[in-house]
């Protein structure tokens, strides 16, 4: 099996069927999609109901960012790969909560950053990568369609904003230089 | 842009440029494949030496209580790291903290590094752990320089003190299909030599050269897997060091006393992981805890703490790398502590196992390479055995295609012996660990006595 390719994974998410927006029971989408993935066990009741407190409209958009990661996983790329049941729970129960906090999942149908996003965040959560694609080029892209980051600047966060991506792009530069020694093997 | 020698040692004097020309141009060196130096500034080298005069000052007894450093520390997490800023309950206690998982370093590894951190110190590291997804470790030059008084201590322990300046100290030494190695100095022990080397023969000119090399460059202290270790033991060596490290994978206690006859040295085991430091060194006795802004819980499944004893999840809370704070970070490693001698320790601790094959042609490597071999096909659990007829099976879950593939790349990476690929069903249990290795054929001179 070959690496997943971006531009197959994208086309797959703007051919969604129009039912996956329409809001359909949650619990059941996830349920068969976990089932199939080898994860019958996870507490599906648990991812589907999500965090206490969100207002109906918020609660309603983070329901349609999983489903849409639903949709995604239906891909054979995935679908055919043993994903860990690990980054499957921290992608529905963190990653995508997170992004659904801020950004409505109608830009999913409307952006294609928005579609790619939510192709890379996945692919990091079960720890996949993309065919010709190094793990830094990676990282680079994702940097530049990451709605949960990019956001902090419109919140006048952008200080914050500014010294992650310095971050990012420091130790980029560093691991392609490997040049500090170590003293013992790990 | 490669870095410069004044970039790579900055603290570089006449006599230690001498001594890294010379192990660069020597006619015996190996096929060096990188260039590291140790970064470290004058300030940087003070504070590694301020922390080793404070492990001389006394022993760490910190899991016996929470540390004094823990209050400070907790508030420059919540004040200057984004990953704990709106996530670190105030003035609450360490048992109150939400634990750190290897997943939030994967997936956001750059929101731990402190705002007040100088970006132009930065390290990368990169670690894949037993999970075998890779992660990348934000780390500073004074990080890992803080190794090597940690490991003073442990030596300081059975009476040997390491030397240091115009001489080889420290040689790494692996045995793997390839390898990074590169000769350096340390301005920690006054600009003295370290060299990591990988002693699979077809790394060097000529197979007699290591031994050549090893004979004009002796080490005091050789710390490196124990693959290394055992396959250093088949060169003479013109004097023993004064003691082996090794690390990366569990010591066995039989390969331990194998060394130890060899060398006629003391032979100690570390457990260490990139993304924390060196958590226990053990001379035999449990893996003592000796850095002292490691601090160690032992939890159980549900988080709760388990008393002395009692096995469970090693979780540590550190400020051993000023780049990456971590506050209650589970490891997936298992252990108990044991707070019955004068400096705590982890018993019964059950880690990363070690695992050494060989190939048609005899070329001995290591679980690393499998691994490395292996890290574009996404397998989320792989048993590997070889046996002892030097056969080869796999389990794993994974597609038709995917099996094809595995078995091509372990066919070419032991050359030819014969290679199953066992489809473990998405309806049947995983049995035991997610990585599983091992050898049943016997790989060395050593092993054979075992």
């Amino acid at each position: 099996m070959t690496m997943p390719v971006l531009a197959d994974l994208l086309r797959w998410l703007a051919e969604t069927p129009p039912e996956f927006r329409e809001d359909p029971p949650l619990a059941a989408v996830l349920g068969d999609l976990l089932e199939s993935l080898g994860h019958p066990d996870m507490d599906v009741a648990a991812l589907a109901r999500g965090e206490a407190g969100l207002k109906p409209r918020a609660e309603r958009n983070r329901r349609l960012w999983i489903l849409a990661a639903c949709r995604l996983l239906w891909h054979p790329s995935f679908r055919l790969s043993d994903l860990p049941a690990d980054g499957l729970r921290h992608l529905f129960a963190k990653e995508l909560p997170r992004v659904a906090a801020i950004t409505a999942a109608d830009a999913l149908v409307t952006e294609e950053d928005r579609r790619e996003e939510l192709v890379r965040r996945t692919l990091r959560a079960v720890g996949m990568g993309l065919a010709g694609e190094t793990l830094l080029e990676s990282e680079d892209r994702f940097c530049q369609v990451d709605s949960v980051e990019g956001r902090l600047v419109a919140r006048g966060a952008a200080e914050r904003e500014r010294r992650a991506r310095e971050v990012r792009e420091a130790m980029a530069r560093e691991a392609a230089r490997m040049a500090a020694a170590r003293y013992s093997s790990e | 842009m490669p870095l410069d020698d004044a970039a790579m040692f900055p603290l570089l004097t006449e006599a230690s440029r001498g001594l890294l020309t010379r192990l660069r141009e020597h006619p015996a060196a190996p096929r060096w494949t990188h260039r590291c130096g140790d970064r470290l500034t004058a300030e940087a080298l003070a504070r590694v030496r301020g922390y080793a005069d404070s492990l001389k000052a006394k022993r760490n007894s910190s899991p016996r209580g929470q540390p004094p450093w823990l209050g400070e520390f907790l508030d420059h997490c919540r004040r200057d790291v984004p990953f704990y800023r709106d996530r670190l309950p105030l003035g609450a206690s360490l048992e109150a903290m939400p634990a750190t998982l290897r997943e939030d370093l994967r997936t956001g590894y750059w929101r731990f590094v402190p705002d007040t951190a100088d970006l132009g110190d930065i390290l990368t590291y990169w670690t894949s752990g037993t999970s075998g997804t890779m992660v990348m470790v934000p780390s500073c030059p004074e990080a890992p320089v803080k190794y090597l008084p940690v490991f003073e201590a442990a030596l300081r322990a059975l009476g040997i003190g390491m030397e240091g300046g115009n001489r080889m100290s420290i040689v790494q030494a692996m045995c793997q299909r390839s390898a990074y190695t590169y000769p350096s100095v340390m301005s920690y022990f006054g600009g003295a030599g370290l060299a990591r080397l990988n002693l699979n023969p077809s790394e060097w000119r000529s197979p007699a050269d290591r031994a050549a090399f090893l004979a004009e460059f002796t080490p005091e202290l050789v710390t490196g897997d124990p693959v290394g270790l055992v396959e250093l033991a088949s060169l003479p060596l013109r004097e023993p060091p004064k003691a082996l490290i090794s690390s990366a994978t569990a010591l066995l206690p039989g390969t331990r006393s194998k060394l130890e006859a060899a060398f006629g040295c003391p032979v100690l085991n570390l457990y260490a992981m990139h993304e924390v430091g060196p958590i226990g060194i053990d001379h035999g006795n449990g893996l003592e805890i000796l850095a002292s802004d490691i601090h160690v819980e032992i939890l159980a499944a549900d988080g709760s703490p388990c008393p002395p004893g009692v096995r469970g999840e090693i979780t540590i809370t550190s400020a051993f790398n000023p780049f990456l704070p971590l506050v209650r970070y589970r490891t997936g490693d298992h252990a108990a502590l044991d707070l019955s001698a004068p400096a705590p320790r982890l018993v019964e601790f059950e880690g990363r196992a070690p695992a050494v094959f060989r190939s048609a042609s005899g070329r001995i490597f290591n679980s690393i390479d499998v691994s490395r071999v292996l890290s574009d096909c996404p397998l989320p659990a792989l048993s590997l055995i070889q046996r002892a007829d030097g056969s080869v099976r796999m389990r794993t879950r994974c597609d038709e295609a995917m099996a094809s593939l595995v078995r091509e790349q372990l066919v070419d990476l032991f050359e030819g012996v014969g290679v199953e690929v066992e489809r473990i069903p998405k309806e049947s249990p995983w049995e035991g660990k997610l990585i599983q290795y091992r050898s049943d054929m016997p790989v060395t001179e050593h092993q054979k006595d075992d």
